[in-house]
């Protein structure tokens, strides 16, 4: 269902730019750029969606749920907000992580700290982009300044998940 | 709005096999061995199968959400946005840059190419932080062309919903601060 919702959402806001677009030039250099981001992209995707399947048949659903799933509480989503901070590469690899993760029964908590984290403090990021263009002083800012939204994030859904028992 | 010119960036070709590729290829096959040595070929199999036709089902939405992004800095040309946030700084900057981050598609590379012309504008640090965590925790492309199709609906809905004051948060943080 979440499929269809999304295609039909996603296929009337490209019918919306397609006419905005208004000129043949603009059309097929979006296009363009699509067929180019797809050739990058899907491969990445269809590997990255296997991994992640493998991945949540490999992974121990002991462990998970000891370290990250309900019983563990309030840690993890420590521990989560820190496997965000340390997982290398690119939304690929810690959405598939994140799946495999939450199929092997990590708390959703976790998983949203776990994707703050990665999103915000991701270190393959910040070295390679964030601190190559913006420099030390801002990234040292800018780390201080949201480094506490992970764990925020995380316990927000632990304290309303428990609220509302869901 | 016909001949704006645009500042989309030129056709970079981004290779297909570079090392993020190479990670997650590498991942992806130590894990199938794994899954292979423990409970056979049947169960890499199904998982291969499952997961290429789950594929299949996302090609369409990823194929208009990457049009989308292809065509939004064609029609809003990223100079417009960046003039926008260097004029803003008080609560509507904020909650613009929020936005901005939010609608803004693209890799770090650009997201902070803007954020340094947006310094060089005279911008505060406030719009600047908030424009860059908008974009790291809310940004729809991301979300919505790839997040969703590894993720469940319910819990990435949930995640933005948590997520969703918190650039504007970091930037009052900034002012309550009172840095430069």
């Amino acid at each position: 269902m979440n499929i269809i919702i999304g295609t039909i959402i996603l296929f009337a806001l490209a019918l919306f730019s397609w006419n905005k677009l208004a000129e043949p030039d603009r059309r097929s250099e979006a296009i363009a750029g699509t067929l180019a981001t797809l050739r990058v992209n899907l491969p990445r995707l269809a590997v990255a969606l296997i991994g992640a399947g493998f991945f949540a048949e490999l992974l121990p659903e002991e462990a998970i749920d000891q370290y990250l799933g309900a019983r563990a509480g309030l840690r993890a989503i420590f521990l989560g907000a820190l496997l965000g901070f340390l997982t290398p590469g690119g939304p690929f690899v810690s959405f598939a992580l994140a799946a495999a993760a939450a199929t092997a029964g990590a708390s959703t908590p976790a998983i949203i700290a776990y994707l703050s984290a990665w999103a915000l403090l991701g270190f393959t990021r910040i070295i390679s982009e964030e601190l190559a263009i913006m420099g030390p002083a801002f990234l040292a800012k800018r780390i201080a300044l949201t480094v506490w939204i992970p764990i925020a994030c995380g316990l927000l859904a632990f304290v309303l998940l428990k609220g509302f028992g869901g | 709005m016909k001949q704006l010119p645009t500042t989309a960036p030129p056709p970079r070709r981004r290779k297909i096999f570079d090392a993020s590729f190479l990670i997650l290829a590498s991942l992806a096959l130590v894990a199938g061995g794994a899954l292979w040595w423990r409970d056979g070929g049947g169960a890499v199999w199904s998982v291969l199968v499952g997961n290429l036709g789950f594929l299949v089902l996302l090609l369409p939405k990823i194929l208009a959400g990457l049009f989308v992004a292809n065509a939004i800095p064609l029609l809003i040309p990223r100079e417009h946005v960046v003039a926008a946030l260097g004029r803003e700084s008080g609560w509507r900057g904020l909650v613009l840059a929020t936005l901005a981050g939010a609608l803004v598609p693209g890799g770090g590379v650009m997201v902070f190419a803007m954020a340094t012309s947006l310094t060089a504008a005279g911008a505060h640090l406030a719009p600047i932080v908030a424009f860059v965590t908008s974009w790291s925790l809310l940004g729809l492309n991301r979300t919505i062309i790839w997040e969703i199709s590894f993720l469940s609906l319910d819990l990435v809905a949930f995640r933005y919903a948590l997520c969703l004051p918190m650039p504007f948060l970091a930037g009052l943080l900034v002012k309550a601060l009172r840095l430069p």
